[in-house]
């Protein structure tokens, strides 16, 4: 792992927790992960499995209300203990985020082409307004806008649901951002016009070799978009891997549930297969492995123990003791 | 946005056409004959009629509201019965008094307001929160009258620092500085229940935009905490002029308690003293214009709400 | 056709999950609510005995005006006529609360019938109920009550119809609104299939639901209508004299506000903690019936 103190993204042991008067609930505890150059990584899991807030605390959005542990690098650079100042240059500049909901992520009293403008500015990729207003117009077209100019002129509430996530992209990617997050980035929007977002992004990094850390509850998502894959539950990642292995062969009894969920064409509907039971609340995980109250294949030890992620295969880990023996062959 | 405008004057007819049928209402449902309160208990059979006649109470409600209607769109606002005099320059003179009187009071709440409840709002803890939301809830609750009545105790009787009532000194002054004296009591006074009003709402309004996604998405694009507030604000502004307008109307209705007890001549007082005369036409002048001018003002604030925020000018 | 996570297994834990300790908490009410509530029980009661507790509030003794308060048998003094204040604060209890209460009452009831009709009516019954009641809100609220009530003449219960015409509009409004919000939900839809009439529709599925808002709303419309009620007493619209009733009181002890300055405070200070009181309670029952989602975590 020579190039890893290299690469553009390296988060180790990320932990992050809430603290409010009353109490501190453990979100995100003990994440690791590496995203080379060029590289996609997927962060899937459930509502409340930590995937967005490990997303989040790279950018340390969460201020005061979230302490974060554990250390976050790009290019080598320690961004946890950051000042002020080189958080906001950072952010938007070489780290952009793509919220969830476009109509959110966007000021709905200030024009598209203003909100660009102002961004260009800030990061002083252009300092006149008169540049930074033909910059925007050509970012607009570079979303798959198709008349740029009056896209810059309208206000998102004009603008479609697409239309507006392309715009949000277009701010993200505005000061060429090394590393992109993507923090479900279709799932406020219609079927139809999800590939399209999907497929922008792809355009965008093939492009510019950014990285893309890409937030998603879709496992079709995540099959279609490849990559490596991070699986998430109760605030730790259970496996990873290249997403075509980790969707292929699932290592955890997770990953393994949540694929038999999954409706396959030519089987019918009562022979679906789901994970039992709830996942854990935040701020109530189970001693041991978390997952161990849903699991199969619980061992007494499981519940006892919080298995390590551990190498399993080539490039591939899990944090599972019962990994190599059944797990492969009942998802298969 | 000239459309948009153009569209709420439109709006603004039908709702001053039933302005005028719920003044014409309140005339008609007067118990007693109006007739026998202006002639007075001498008047003689045929002066009675005669008056009737002349004052057009033969005719069905129908025909006596157009009759009604025609002469207030042209001025004629009636005859005082207490003063024997026309009402329309009385109740005019009055309306710009009580203007002024709202205009500060309207500057002073809305400053109130937006202190109290963005601080409330930004720093949710601790005892300055705490004191700001107790102090909006206590002067929504406050009658107006008695917190007129202890300022005239405390500062201007007791400590002599204002003056108590009136808008101008009778002997000297009556320049700006006089005019800004004798304001300042009864602006504070009618300022109370708005600002405490404008505080409430506007704190929600603060916690509603900072719990926007957007708040959250211009700090991931690397904008300083300043910038940041200032999108924020600006975003506040379309329900703070929402509210302002509505307290606009509550300043135009509540300026007759602050008026009758410092005595500010406006349609208040005009209406106050009229009260106990039991002269009618005045006190309706002085509603309809009142509602006049609250109708004018709701326009302003649409338009400028329209300016504001462009998905209302659609 | 992509599948999700969330149709199969489940959503937020946070929403899925049974109410936990934290929102059982938060459905209780707070202390200020509850003190609120024990005030307005205690003026509520006084209100129904005080009368009879306290001696003639009539009665007054030249040789005793203007006592100050904490004298001895007068414990909030005398007024201008040597009258006790305390027994007249008691006595006007019941008149000054009705008079607020009442107006609130009626538009209760015309506000949530006019507001579930208009909600439930065709397009053209909407509007006409809504456009009228939007006359209403072109009036400075006070003023048209002050035009009201001296049009049908002094007395306390032409104050009572004259604040209770300016209250329906706006409670009219919540109600219309939140019916509206549940026509849009799909199980009136399914009670419209199932062939169930408009009128066992408004009152079975609709008034259950619409109550709550409007309960809330009215509360904290009594505190309003309280000062109102008081204020019309106070211009000369309410009771008339000698009747005990605050408003009056403060009108009448202002001509002492030289030489007893506190006298005019206290009727004051009895509107104000009644007041104050429903606006708490009523902000501790806005706060007990919204179920507010938990902080996004």
């Amino acid at each position: 792992m020579s190039t890893s103190s290299v690469a553009p993204l390296q988060v180790t042991s990320l932990t992050t927790t809430f603290v409010s008067r009353h109490r501190s609930v453990d979100v995100v505890r003990g994440v690791s992960f590496t995203l080379r150059r060029g590289e996609t990584m997927m962060l899937l899991g459930e509502s409340g499995s930590g995937k967005s807030v490990t997303a989040r605390s790279i950018m340390q959005l969460y201020g005061a209300s979230a302490k974060l542990g554990g250390s976050v690098t790009m290019n080598g650079m320690e961004l946890l203990g950051m000042s002020g100042s080189e958080l906001r240059s950072l952010r938007g500049g070489q780290v952009a985020l793509i919220p969830q909901d476009p109509t959110g992520a966007l000021d709905p009293l200030r024009r598209i082409g203003a909100q660009l403008v102002e961004v260009l500015n800030v990061h002083g990729v252009e300092t006149t307004k008169p540049a930074a207003r033909r910059r925007a117009e050509e970012l607009l077209a570079m979303v798959g806008i198709p008349d740029p100019k009056r896209v810059a002129d309208s206000y998102p509430h004009q603008l479609s649901g697409g239309m507006r996530q392309r715009a949000v992209i277009a701010i993200a990617v505005s000061c060429d951002p090394q590393v992109l997050i993507a923090d479900e980035p279709t799932t406020a929007l219609d079927v139809t016009v999800q590939a399209q977002i999907l497929e922008l992004i792809v355009e965008l990094q093939q492009r510019s070799g950014t990285a893309v850390l890409m937030v998603t509850h879709d496992v079709g998502v995540a099959r279609d978009f490849g990559g490596r894959i991070g699986v998430m539950y109760a605030g730790k990642l259970v496996e990873e891997g290249p997403a075509a292995q980790v969707l292929g062969d699932p290592k955890h009894p997770y990953t393994a549930g949540l694929l038999a969920a999954l409706p396959t064409p030519g089987v019918e509907r009562g022979h679906l297969r789901s994970i039992v039971g709830a996942p854990p609340p935040v701020g109530a995980f189970p001693a041991g492995c978390a997952f161990a109250p849903r699991c199969p294949q619980a061992r007494p030890s499981c519940h006892e123990q919080d298995p390590p992620l551990v190498d399993v295969a080539p490039d591939r880990s899990a944090a599972c003791p019962v990994v190599n023996t059944t797990v492969g062959e009942r998802a298969a | 946005m000239a459309s948009y405008v153009g569209k709420r004057l439109l709006m603004a007819i039908p709702i001053l056409f039933g302005v005028s049928i719920v003044i014409f209402i309140t005339i008609k449902i007067i118990p007693g004959d109006p007739v026998a309160s202006l002639l007075g208990p001498t008047g003689s059979p045929e002066a009675r009629a005669a008056l009737t006649e002349r004052l057009g109470l033969n005719d069905p409600w129908p025909v006596q509201y157009v009759k009604w209607l025609g002469h207030t769109l042209t001025g004629d606002l009636g005859t005082s019965i207490a003063r024997r005099s026309d009402v329309a320059p009385m109740v005019l003179d009055a309306l710009a008094n009580t203007l002024i009187l709202s205009a500060a009071a309207a500057v002073i709440a809305i400053v109130l307001g937006v202190a109290v409840g963005a601080l409330t709002a930004l720093r949710r803890t601790g005892v300055l929160a705490r004191l700001g939301n107790a102090l909006a809830l206590f002067s929504i609750s406050v009658p107006q009258y008695s917190i007129g009545l202890l300022l005239i105790i405390y500062l201007a009787a007791g400590a002599g620092l204002f003056p108590v009532s009136g808008m101008y000194a009778a002997n000297g002054g009556g320049g700006f500085v006089d005019l800004f004296n004798h304001l300042i009591l009864p602006a504070v006074t009618a300022a109370l229940v708005p600002a405490g009003i404008i505080a409430r709402m506007f704190r929600s309004s603060v916690l509603d935009v900072m719990s926007m996604d957007f708040v959250e998405a211009l700090t991931a694009r690397g904008l300083s905490h300043r910038r940041v507030m200032l999108h924020a604000f600006h975003n506040t502004v379309p329900s703070l002029l929402t509210v302002a307008g509505l307290q606009i109307g509550y300043l135009l209705g509540g300026v007759i308690f602050v008026e009758a007890v410092f005595a500010w001549p406006g349609i208040g007082l005009l209406v106050y003293q009229s009260i106990t005369q039991r002269d009618l036409p005045v006190i309706q002048a002085g509603v309809l214009v009142s509602a006049l001018a609250f109708v004018m003002l709701n326009l302003v604030v649409d338009a400028l709400h329209g300016l504001v925020d462009p998905r209302i000018r659609a | 056709m992509t599948a999700t996570i969330d149709a199969t297994t489940s959503a937020l834990p946070e929403s899925a999950a049974p109410p936990t300790t934290t929102t059982r908490r938060r459905r209780r009410m707070t202390v200020s609510a509850r003190i609120a509530a024990g005030v307005v029980g205690l003026i509520v009661l006084v209100a129904i005995v005080g009368p009879f507790l306290v001696g003639d509030p009539n009665a007054g003794d030249a040789a005793r005006r203007l006592l100050p308060v904490g004298t001895a048998g007068h414990i909030l003094g005398t007024d201008g006529q040597g009258r006790d204040v305390f027994a007249r604060i008691v006595d006007g209890t019941r008149l000054s609360l009705l008079a607020g209460l009442v107006p609130v009452l009626f538009a209760a009831v015309v506000g949530t019938a006019l507001g579930v009709t208009a909600g439930l009516a065709g397009k053209w019954g909407h509007r006409s109920i809504m456009r009228t009641l939007d006359v209403f809100y072109a009036f400075p609220a006070v003023l048209l009550a002050i035009a009201i009530a001296a049009a049908l003449g002094s007395g306390i219960s032409n104050s009572i119809i004259a604040l209770a015409v300016i209250l329906v509009p706006p409670v009219a409004r919540v109600a219309e609104t939140e019916t509206r919000r549940l026509a849009d939900l799909d199980y009136m839809d399914a009670a419209r299939a199932s062939g169930a009439s408009r009128l066992a529709i408004a009152t079975r599925q609709v008034l259950p639901n619409v109550a709550p808002p409007v309960v809330v709303y009215c509360t904290a419309l009594i505190g309003l209508s309280i000062v109102y009620a008081a204020g019309l007493s106070f211009l000369g619209l309410g009771v008339s004299p000698p009747t005990a009733e605050w408003g009056l009181m403060v009108s009448d002890h202002t001509q002492y506000i030289y030489t007893a300055p506190f006298l005019a405070a206290i009727p004051a200070i009895a509107i104000l903690v009644a007041s104050v009181a429903f606006n708490v309670l009523g902000d501790g029952l806005r706060d007990l019936l919204d179920v507010r989602s938990e902080a996004r975590a």
